[in-house]
């Protein structure tokens, strides 16, 4: 008897400690508003506006983004002003994808990447992007029936994944960022009759601010540049004359042969590029013709590669990280001595593109 | 001597070791060591290692010439008052150890998950977890131990997660950094391999106690293997600049891990971690009770609840990340000159007076 009042004694106990005085407060998801995106516009020098967007789940199964915006010069003061416009507390544990206007980057966004960074509801998988125009076209429209966030997102990392953009998201941002032999770099987005488009990859820095946009063509130099990789997409050359050909399929293997770091002497980005042919323009496909296909496209990657480092070079950002490469392979790494010297290095490239494949006709 | 019935078989004192080690230092101990020996942090790893083994190797000596727990070998050492005051510095440095786990494991919660929590509340719901094992006596501590490694051990695999951002490039150039800066990681990481000196007061409790040394080092060694697997990770995960900014890297390591049925993998893995937390804790608070009950000769099971209460009070007045790092510093420098050089100084003492006593003879 003494046994069984000590134990409902101590289950009474324990279930009112649990449930009300342990100051922790339940968010039941039907009554909170998850933001799935967040996008920054340019205001003025110190402020700027965000706007958030939370899905809204109708019974009928229609989606609906609703968003919110605010203006002010701290990201969580915008919260608190959006929490007055909202019936539901608005919660940041779903984030997908935060966005920043073009205007806005010029200025440098790490300070508004600090909120994401210091907040632990935010997970660094999180995407982020730039707007070419302002976020507010990407964000208010409705694209079909589906949560914005999760529409955003899930663009981003399709193109990732099969397309010309290099793996990327908060982590490797941060990574690029704090890297003393790196630059980040970030995606290009633009809303575009009721779709986004994905236009490049946004060059920063090692201040964060925006300096450079890649076109459209540089896109799948940049990646295979980057990373290793195998890609979905490929890239397309003039033979001669009239005749075209396109590759896709590609593997890429991307090798650094630096000889004396830390010096002049010249860098070599290596590339071996393993593709499939997909559309030739000329008549006849044979071994000769394969060969002189590759030439061509060896030479092509190599040219393009060769004016994108430049490129960098000129505008004294990194996103390649040779700085790392450079780094790893020294002992008296010195970063101040390295950015003088960067801009100076020169650093070729040696494409070798080798076709593996010609489809299924000869 | 203690009855056989609550002795602990000899390969529990693995889990023991290892349990003692592993705790709440794991989630953010990178940044300090990366700060001092960058890339070359694992080195420090390693050697911080060996010296526990040493550390190992030195209380096995101690213990098995006297065939006591540490209490007793310093009351026949030192005499009543000077050895008295040592065990005192003992017990009390037990205790702090104890709460100044169960203090920064709170300091999490309230980061990561709940920032309101009531830490009135909480303390003492751990602290009636851990009344409830440590009154079962030693085995059952023990056994909580073994399950407090075995359950989180599938935390290991959620590592896989970060292992695709990981540039192993980073390592390298091996060896860059200077002695001292080694010395200092070195002595850094020290810090997360507190605790060994436990072993000193269950040891009276393991069976073949004489041959179990191989068993503690092997647990040392696991210890270190775990914790140069997650240092070799960090410093591929992490940029350099980029660890200084996260306090608790392991931790954020769980940022990057994505499932589709859980969001925010983070939570999970904090209150997995309390299997982790309670187990030391609980470790600690039996030690300590068993350190007093030894010296003043009161009845182990009437200590516990006056440790509890100081532990509850002492941990909800420690506040603010300052001054949790403040007392975790202060008490894990005084660990460290008890854990080594004292131990070592103890063989040295031992061996000498049994040399003398047996020219008397």
């Amino acid at each position: 008897m003494r046994i069984l009042f000590k134990k409902l004694a101590l289950i009474l106990l324990s279930i009112s400690i649990l449930s009300s005085c342990m100051g922790v407060d339940s968010k039941v998801l039907d009554e909170i508003n998850m933001a799935t995106a967040i996008g920054y516009d340019y205001v003025d020098e110190t402020h700027f506006k965000a706007i958030a967007v939370t899905p809204m789940y109708y019974p009928d199964k229609t989606i609906k983004n609703v968003t919110f915006s605010s203006k002010s010069s701290l990201s969580k003061d915008v919260r608190d002003e959006m929490n007055q416009q909202s019936e539901r507390p608005i919660y940041s544990g779903k984030l997908e994808v935060v966005l920043y206007e073009k205007k806005l980057a010029k200025q440098g966004i790490f300070h508004l990447i600090d909120t994401l960074l210091r907040d632990p509801s935010i997970g660094t998988t999180l995407n982020l992007g730039i707007v070419e125009g302002s976020t507010k076209d990407v964000l208010s429209q409705q694209f079909g029936n589906i949560d914005k966030g999760i529409y955003l997102s899930k663009t981003i990392e399709q193109n990732i994944e099969s397309g010309m953009l290099p793996k990327n998201n908060l982590h490797l941002f941060l990574y690029a960022y704090y890297s003393e032999g790196m630059d980040p770099f970030l995606p290009i987005i633009k809303a575009l009759d009721g779709k986004v488009i994905i236009k490049g990859n946004a060059m920063f820095n090692s201040k964060g601010e925006y300096v450079y946009q890649t076109k459209s063509r540089e896109n799948v130099i940049f990646k295979m540049l980057f990373e290793d990789t195998t890609n979905k997409e490929g890239f397309s050359t003039k033979i001669d004359g009239k005749e075209f050909a396109s590759v896709n399929n590609i593997i890429t293997k991307r090798s650094y042969k630096i000889s004396k770091p830390m010096t002049d002497t010249p860098i070599t980005i290596k590339l071996e590029i393993k593709a499939m042919l997909r559309e030739y323009t000329g008549k006849e496909i044979n071994p000769k013709m394969i060969k002189i296909i590759e030439d061509k496209m060896s030479k092509y990657v190599k040219g393009r590669s060769e004016d994108l480092v430049r490129n960098f070079q000129k505008l004294h950002v990194d996103p390649l990280g040779v700085g790392e490469q450079v780094r790893t392979r020294t002992r008296s790494w010195d970063k101040k001595k390295w950015d003088e010297i960067y801009t100076s290095i020169p650093i070729n490239v040696e494409a070798k593109v080798e076709i593996l494949e010609s489809g299924v006709v000869e | 001597m203690a009855a056989k019935s609550d002795q602990i078989s000899t390969f529990l004192v693995f889990f023991l070791i290892i349990k003692i080690q592993i705790g709440v230092g794991i989630l953010g101990y990178q940044r300090i060591i990366i700060q001092s020996a960058g890339n070359d942090a694992w080195i420090a790893v390693i050697i911080s290692g060996i010296i526990y083994s040493f550390g190992i190797w030195g209380m096995y000596k101690v213990l098995n010439c006297h065939d006591m727990d540490l209490i007793g070998i310093q009351k026949r050492l030192f005499g009543k008052w000077l050895g008295g005051l040592l065990n005192i510095i003992w017990i009390l440095y037990w205790l702090m150890v104890g709460i100044s786990v169960l203090r920064s494991y709170l300091e999490i919660v309230q980061s990561w998950v709940f920032p309101q929590i009531n830490t009135w509340l909480v303390t003492s719901i751990f602290a009636l977890l851990i009344y409830y094992v440590v009154l079962g006596g030693f085995r059952v501590v023990t056994g909580i131990c073994f399950l407090g490694i075995c359950i989180p051990s599938y935390l290991i695999l959620t590592f896989y997660f970060p292992l695709e951002y990981t540039h192993f490039r980073n390592l390298l150039p091996i060896w860059n950094h200077s002695f001292q800066d080694l010395a200092l990681a070195s002595k850094q990481m020290s810090y997360s391999y507190l605790g060994v000196s436990t072993l000193m007061m269950y040891y009276p409790l393991i069976k073949n106690r004489k041959s179990s040394q191989k068993w503690a080092q092997l647990g040392n060694l696991t210890t270190v293997l775990v914790y140069l697997f997650i240092t070799i990770l960090t410093i591929g995960f992490y940029s350099e600049g980029q660890i200084s900014r996260y306090i608790w890297a392991t931790l954020s390591f769980w940022g990057i891990v994505k499932m589709p049925f859980v969001e925010r993998f983070e939570y999970i893995g904090i209150a997995t971690w309390v299997l982790v937390l309670v187990p030391s804790v609980c470790l600690y608070i039996w030690v300590s009770a068993r350190g007093i009950s030894q010296y003043f000769n009161i009845e182990q099971k009437k200590i516990y609840a006056l440790l509890l209460i100081l532990l509850v009070v002492i941990t909800n007045l420690i506040k603010a990340r300052k001054m949790i790092n403040q007392i975790t510093d202060y008490v894990a420098n005084i660990g460290l000159i008890m854990e080594i050089p004292y131990v070592l100084f103890l063989v040295c003492l031992s061996t000498v007076i049994s040399k003398k006593r047996k020219i008397k003879k």
